[in-house]
C-alpha cells in the first residue's frame, strides 16, 4: 500500500458514509390516487348549520374519547388533540416473552400509544360546513423506543368518530 | 508496514474525533448552504387573493391531504406546523401566510426532514402544485 492510499482509503470511507444521509421521500408531498378516498373517509359536511355549532360537535366528541385538546383556533375553524393511551396486549407480550426466551434476548413488547388528531370545520358554500379530521398514532415499547408512527387510514376509526359526531350534534341541540 | 498503517488510521480518526468537537450552536444555527434569498425564493409563493383566512384554511386542508396532522395554527400570527410519519423520520412542516400587498398573499413554507432543512426545490414545488389545487389559485415565484 502506498502513502497516498494509507489516507486515501480511510477518507473515502467517511465521505461514504457522510452521503448515506436519508433524503426526503419523492412522493413524500405529492397528492396522489389514494388522496381523494382517504379524504371522503376523513370528511363529513353538514347542511345549515353555523361553523361555531360543528366545531363545538368536534370539542365534545374529541372529548367523549377522552382526547386532551392542545390547540384551537376559533378563527380557522381548528382544533388539535392527544390522547396517550395503553398498547399492551397479554397475547403479545406472551408471544414475545416466548421469543425471547428462546433467543436469550431481552423481551420487547408495545406498551403505550399516543393517538393525536387535528380537526378543520370551514365554509364550502353558503349553506354547506365540511369537518375533516386527520388522526396519527406513535407506538411505544416497554424499553421506551417508538415501534412504529403512522397516519390512520382505518375505516372503521373514523367511522366510530363520525358515528359519536352525529349523536353529539343531535345532543346538543336539545341541550343533554 | 503495519505499525505504519495504524498511525495512519490514528491520525485520520484523532482529525475526525478533532473536527467532532468544534460542533457549536452557530454551526446548528447556520446550516445551510444556500443564501437567504435562494432559500426564500425556493419556499415561497405569492397567490392572487387577498383573504388569509381562505389561504390559511386552504393550507390546512392540502395538509390533512397529504396526509399531515396539524401540530398548532395561529390565525394572527399566520403560522401553521404539521408532522408527518413517513417510513424512516417524521417529516415536519411550516407555513407562514403574510400580505404581499392588497391583492396578494405570500405562503412559505419551510420543511425539516431527518434533522436538516430541506433545500431541494421539488419537494416545495409539489407541496405548492397540491395547495394551488387545493385552492384553485395560481402559485407565482416571488421573482414572477
Amino acid at each position: 500500500m502506498t502513502t497516498k492510499m494509507k489516507y486515501i482509503v480511510p477518507l473515502c470511507l467517511f465521505l461514504s458514509l457522510s452521503a448515506c444521509a436519508p433524503q426526503i421521500p419523492d412522493d413524500a408531498l405529492t397528492l396522489n390516487t389514494q388522496t381523494a378516498s382517504i379524504r371522503q373517509l376523513q370528511t363529513r359536511t353538514f347542511k345549515d348549520k353555523a361553523l361555531i355549532d360543528v366545531l363545538s360537535s368536534g370539542v365534545g366528541v374529541m372529548q367523549d374519547f377522552g382526547f386532551k385538546i392542545t390547540e384551537t383556533d376559533k378563527k380557522l375553524g381548528m382544533l388539535v388533540g392527544e390522547k396517550v393511551t395503553d398498547a399492551s396486549h397479554y397475547g403479545e407480550m406472551a408471544g414475545m416473552i416466548f421469543l425471547a426466551a428462546l433467543a436469550g434476548t431481552p423481551a420487547t413488547w408495545s406498551e403505550t400509544q399516543k393517538l393525536r388528531g387535528s380537526l378543520l370545520v370551514r365554509k364550502v358554500a353558503a349553506d354547506k360546513i365540511e369537518l375533516r379530521i386527520t388522526f396519527q398514532n406513535i407506538v411505544w415499547n416497554n424499553q421506551g423506543r417508538v415501534t412504529s408512527r403512522k397516519t390512520i387510514d382505518d375505516p372503521e376509526f373514523y367511522q366510530d368518530f363520525f358515528t359519536k359526531l352525529s349523536k353529539a350534534a343531535f345532543l346538543e341541540e336539545y341541550k343533554i | 508496514m503495519n505499525n505504519t498503517l495504524s498511525l495512519s488510521l490514528f491520525t485520520v480518526s484523532a482529525v475526525l474525533l478533532l473536527l467532532s468537537g468544534c460542533v457549536s450552536a452557530r454551526d446548528g444555527l447556520n446550516e445551510s448552504a444556500l443564501n437567504q434569498v435562494q432559500l426564500r425564493s425556493i419556499q415561497t409563493r405569492s397567490f392572487d387573493s387577498d383573504d388569509k383566512q381562505k389561504i390559511m384554511q386552504g393550507s390546512i386542508a392540502t395538509f390533512q391531504d397529504l396526509g399531515f396532522v396539524i401540530d398548532n395554527a395561529d390565525y394572527d400570527i399566520g403560522t401553521i406546523t404539521a408532522t408527518k410519519f413517513t417510513t424512516r423520520f417524521p417529516l415536519e412542516m411550516s407555513v407562514s401566510v403574510r400580505p404581499n400587498n392588497q391583492k396578494q398573499m405570500l405562503v412559505r413554507a419551510v420543511a425539516r426532514y431527518n434533522k436538516t432543512t430541506v433545500e431541494n426545490p421539488k419537494p416545495y414545488q409539489s407541496f405548492f402544485t397540491s395547495l394551488s389545487k387545493g385552492l384553485f389559485l395560481d402559485a407565482h415565484t416571488i421573482s414572477d
